[in-house]
């Protein structure tokens, strides 16, 4: 009796709490059907539904082109999550499972570099870009959301260091090497670690809009969605356009959302069942 | 098929703590050795040190004829079994079977081949398309066998292979690797804590302690002639009595007073181990508990509990100090508290000296 009406102010909590995460996206998707434009209307519900935000968004590329920022962000976010992906899992396996000097003290300046949020650093990072002639482009961005991500590599360390390291030795003594090791044994025990630095991998530059905005500057030709997005709101257009925008966060969020659905079967428990006594 | 050769090889871990002091031992081909010893003896490390998971820091390691201290553990031609299995748990069993063949470059129909025979050998020719996970303990430990023997090295390596069974289980397996051994005549070479283990096992049993090697000899005879006290005490359930005692002489013969009693010495025993030059010394008297009888006279004990074993009674008494043990045929009903009288058969006896603990 009890345990039952803990559980219903359990539920009655998460329900509420549930509403509340929900409703503003609801309220978008609505946005982003609504005929009527304006950017803010004293309703929930649009008095009439149109699909033609979409088909704006897609077709008119004169004032902002929409198409061109979303290939460009797909494009950084796709080689950003695929190197980023890769230095992660090196570097988590060469801190967990290779002995060598330094290797604790890199370790720790890794973690103390770590608390330091990233855009510290962004003024410096956009005379680098800028003395190598390669600010305002996809490159640039691609670089930037790359090459810090080795720093990130403690939760996928701390898994790696969950698999028995008898199990490198006898990888060993079988001929494997090193490499083959980590592509043969490792990851495709680490699965769900591995999908796990893709998603956030592609998740953080796919969302990221203060590099973005440093470095392109105003080169709205290599604008990210974030960007584009944002510069929607601006006073002279925010009335025409919001509905619009709506419309593009609609968008934004599909890859994500795709992402998470093909991704989560491989979160699966209890991978390395088996393999050794335990 | 080849031989091992050790020489004086160390294992020093950062350069302070001494794993494994000057192990020097020849390790003939086809031979089945076992490295025995409490825990933190350094038989795992040299083990290790053989796979080549480990650095030699000093020394000299020849399997065959070819020194191998600085070869890759993958070019050693040698397999391994771990405690814990270690399987790939993302592969069937016959992939990982297959797993050191493919590394290899070996054929596969010639890889097929292999496992199927060592599957068969195995009896886990029904398990080769399941994966570790479906597997139980006894099963997962022949899939590992069976992943040694489909590599067919040089020599077998064995870092207690039997520790997580159950104690059923660890007796049919035991027979089971013997029986591989001989049909495989290769060396074998076995790390254990497990002394029941070692005996029955062993063509020759290295016993080791704090980094050093005591002694290396047939299981017989590490049982009839241990060099130290520890040997002694480390081979034979239940452990052999130590007692404290002083030579002596009696009428025409030397004795072993113990308390107050004193016990004859036979004179082969005196005079093959010349103790009358130790006479007044302190010793330990070393007898196993299958020569410690009760009597109907001879030294007052106490007994402090008696453990049936089914076809044998072991009973625990005090003498003076000392804790020993009889291992009688005969059930017998001690009380614990209740005094009774054991005599020793000197024959048998062996005597260490007090300090040291060297077999005199």
């Amino acid at each position: 009796m009890r345990k039952s009406r803990g559980n219903a102010i359990v539920y009655i909590i998460l329900s509420v709490l549930g509403i509340i995460w929900v409703l503003p996206i609801l309220w978008v998707i609505m946005t982003s059907f609504r005929q009527e434009a304006g950017s803010f209307t004293p309703y929930f519900f649009p008095k009439g539904f149109t699909f033609q935000n979409y088909i704006n968004l897609f077709a008119e590329n004169t004032t902002f082109n929409f198409s061109r920022w979303f290939s460009n962000t797909l494009i950084v976010s796709v080689f950003s999550c695929v190197l980023s992906t890769f230095y992660v899992l090196s570097v988590s396996y060469t801190m967990s499972r290779l002995r060598f000097r330094m290797r604790k003290k890199m370790m720790n300046i890794a973690l103390v570099l770590g608390m330091f949020p990233g855009f510290m650093s962004m003024i410096a990072v956009y005379y680098v870009l800028k003395l190598f002639g390669i600010s305002q482009s996809l490159l640039a961005l691609i670089l930037v959301y790359s090459s810090g991500a080795g720093l990130g590599f403690y939760v996928a360390k701390g898994f790696f260091d969950t698999i028995p390291k008898s199990l490198d030795e006898a990888a060993m003594l079988d001929g494997a090497s090193k490499g083959m090791i980590f592509r043969r044994i490792t990851l495709p025990m680490s699965k769900p670690i591995a999908i796990y630095t893709v998603v956030t991998s592609f998740m953080a530059p796919w969302v990221d809009y203060i590099f973005a905005s440093v470095i392109m500057g105003d080169s709205y030709e290599n604008y990210t969605v974030a960007l584009g997005l944002f510069s929607m709101l601006e006073k002279e257009f925010i009335h025409s356009y919001y509905t619009r925008f709506a419309a593009g966060a609609v968008i934004v969020s599909i890859p994500i959302a795709i992402l998470f659905v093909l991704t989560q079967r491989f979160y699966v428990q209890g991978i390395t069942g088996g393999s050794v006594k335990g | 098929m080849a031989g091992i050769r050790l020489q004086n090889v160390k294992k020093i871990y950062d350069k302070k703590f001494t794993a494994v002091h000057d192990f020097t031992m020849e390790i003939k081909d086809e031979e089945f050795i076992i490295l025995v010893g409490p825990s933190g003896c350094g038989k795992s490390t040299t083990l290790r040190m053989i796979a080549g998971l480990e650095d030699i820091s000093a020394g000299e390691l020849y399997i065959g004829d070819k020194l191998v201290n600085n070869v890759a553990p993958k070019d050693r031609d040698i397999a391994m079994v771990f405690q814990n299995y270690a399987l790939y748990p993302h592969m069937t069993i016959y992939k990982n079977m297959a797993f050191g063949l493919e590394m290899r470059k070996v054929p596969k129909h010639e890889i097929d081949r292999k496992i199927k025979e060592a599957a068969k050998s195995l009896d886990i020719e029904q398990l080769l398309s399941r994966k570790p996970k479906a597997l139980s303990g006894g099963q997962r430990q022949r899939a590992a066998l069976g992943r040694a023997i489909v590599r067919d090295p040089q020599v077998f390596l064995f870092d207690e292979p039997l520790s997580n069974l159950d104690a059923k289980l660890r007796t049919q397996m035991r027979t089971e690797i013997k029986r591989i051994h001989n049909e495989l005549k290769t060396t074998f070479v076995y790390v254990t804590h497990d002394q029941t283990e070692a005996m029955t096992m062993g063509d020759r049993i290295v016993v080791m302690k704090d980094g050093y090697i005591q002694q290396i000899d047939t299981p017989q005879n590490l049982y009839n002639n241990p060099v130290n006290l520890f040997v002694a005490g480390f081979i034979g359930t239940p452990q052999i009595n130590a007692i404290n005692c002083k030579i002596d002489k009696c009428k025409d013969k030397l004795c072993a007073i113990v308390g107050k009693y004193a016990i004859e010495i036979p004179k082969k025993i005196s005079e093959e181990k010349s103790l009358d030059k130790i006479i007044g010394k302190n010793v330990v008297l070393g007898i196993r508990p299958e020569y410690t009888k009760i009597a109907k006279d001879g030294i007052k004990a106490k007994v402090v509990i008696s453990e049936l074993m089914g076809s044998e009674c072991y009973i625990h008494m005090d003498i003076g100090k000392d804790r020993i043990i009889s291992r009688t045929s005969t059930v017998l009903d001690a009380v614990s508290g209740e005094a009774v009288y054991v005599k020793f058969d000197m024959e048998k006896a062996m005597f260490f000296d007090e300090k040291t603990g060297i077999r005199i």
